[in-house]
């Protein structure tokens, strides 16, 4: 028992030469020195783009791009022999799918075709859907044109779609660009094709508008790691 | 106290596993990443639309349809022509489209049971007296700007072209070659195309 406030009595002492020590030792010190508040700061990376010259933030959920907004004749001038508006044989046209980072990261650009983009016709033909629209991203190479003219569904046409989508710059964009990536996508509908095809097309129908075309497209902007 | 030290372990263990499996995959939750609603647009098929009749209004078919050139019926439903004998008749063209379209007129006269000895028609389209054959007058009609570029009109309206054909039998020697019971038939034919 009196061992036990002995070795009490010996911790106490302990403990107080400790804190003892540790409040006076700057006392004793010549040399000392001692940092302010060390601090850094950060931002966090910006994630900010354009697609056709607009600028796109967390609030944009939807874009509008106009497809078929520019409608030419088949020598690439005004177009003065279709109603506005409106795609006959001879015509064609081009939509741009522009793009520019300005985030602070690298990012991967995709686009794709949405399945559920259509094409509506007055009337089938033995099943298929005509509608002989041609695309490509190099007008110049006649071999690079993709038909979606006799195509057997509406897969055909998202299918056909997202070949020549397989041909737009998807690579890494680098941060901060100062000039956008264009990307035209080039239309037309052959004057000199398959007439007898085209003018049942063409025929009205007083039950029905006549062949419409309706395409989806989704971007997706996904920053790289 | 064995049990206790196995569910802490097991615990720890799994605890260890989260963060591991949370470091591994946090990348795919922590990524900037932007999708696009579906950019949609559309465009329609332009219509092709249009009527082609005579002045009776009497519209050309493609499985054929008697039109009025040489005039109106007797008593007994005969259209009968002797030498000297003039008329005419109009071909109309209405372009309801949505597109411009030009029309080419074709043209040619038949004896019914094929007879070749023809009376001696002549044509023109301005009235006057000087007359020409058939093939002649139709190449001139063509090559005229006629029905050439007939536009497309303003929405729900037409725009229409016409012309008046005029046709006399020029008195002939040769019209004492000609069967007196010659049934002649004219056969008009008119192409609708589009205009590139």
């Amino acid at each position: 028992m009196k061992k036990n406030w002995i070795m009490r009595s010996a911790y106490l002492l302990l403990a107080v030469l400790l804190i003892s020590t540790v409040a006076v030792s700057g006392t004793f010190a010549k040399y000392t020195w001692s940092s302010n508040d060390i601090s850094d700061t950060t931002k966090v990376a910006k994630f900010a783009f354009k697609v056709n010259d607009s600028l796109v933030d967390e609030k944009t959920d939807t874009i509008t791009i106009g497809l078929f907004d520019t409608i030419l004749d088949s020598d690439n001038s005004t177009e003065t022999d279709v109603r506005a508006d409106m795609i006959a044989p001879g015509t064609r046209g081009a939509f741009d799918l522009s793009f520019q980072n300005l985030s602070d990261v690298t990012v991967a650009v995709d686009y794709s075709v949405d399945p559920t983009s259509k094409v509506y016709v007055t009337m089938p033909f033995r099943g298929n859907v005509y509608l002989p629209l041609e695309f490509t991203l190099t007008p110049d190479v006649d071999d690079s044109w993709v038909s979606i003219g006799n195509i057997v569904n509406q897969n055909g046409f998202g299918n056909a779609m997202n070949e020549v989508f397989s041909g737009l710059d998807k690579t890494t964009v680098p941060m901060n660009q100062t000039e956008a990536i264009e990307n035209i996508v080039y239309w037309r509908w052959a004057y000199e094709g398959n007439d007898t095809l085209d003018t049942s097309l063409g025929f009205y129908d007083p039950f029905h508008d006549q062949g419409e075309i309706e395409l989806k497209i989704n971007i997706t902007v996904t920053q790289v790691d | 106290m064995y049990n206790k030290n196995l569910i802490f372990r097991v615990a720890m263990f799994t605890l260890i596993l989260v963060f591991a499996t949370t470091a591994m995959f946090g990348s795919t939750f922590a990524r900037y990443t932007w999708s696009s609603g579906p950019i949609t647009d559309s465009v329609k098929v332009a219509r092709f639309d249009f009527t082609v009749k005579d002045q009776d209004a009497t519209v050309f078919t493609a499985e054929g349809s008697q039109i009025n050139i040489f005039g109106e019926e007797d008593a007994q439903g005969n259209k009968l022509l002797q030498p000297g004998d003039s008329g005419d008749f109009q071909i109309v063209v209405v372009n309801t489209s949505d597109v411009t379209v030009e029309a080419e007129i074709d043209a040619r006269m038949v004896g019914k049971e094929g007879e070749t000895d023809l009376p001696n028609l002549v044509f023109n389209t301005d009235g006057s007296e000087e007359y020409k054959p058939l093939d002649q007058m139709l190449a001139e009609l063509n090559a005229s700007e006629t029905f050439k570029d007939i536009t497309f009109p303003e929405l729900n309206g037409s725009t229409t072209k016409a012309v008046t054909v005029y046709w006399k039998w020029i008195p002939a020697d040769s019209d004492k070659l000609i069967p007196g019971n010659l049934i002649l038939r004219m056969e008009v034919d008119a192409t609708i195309s589009q205009v590139d």
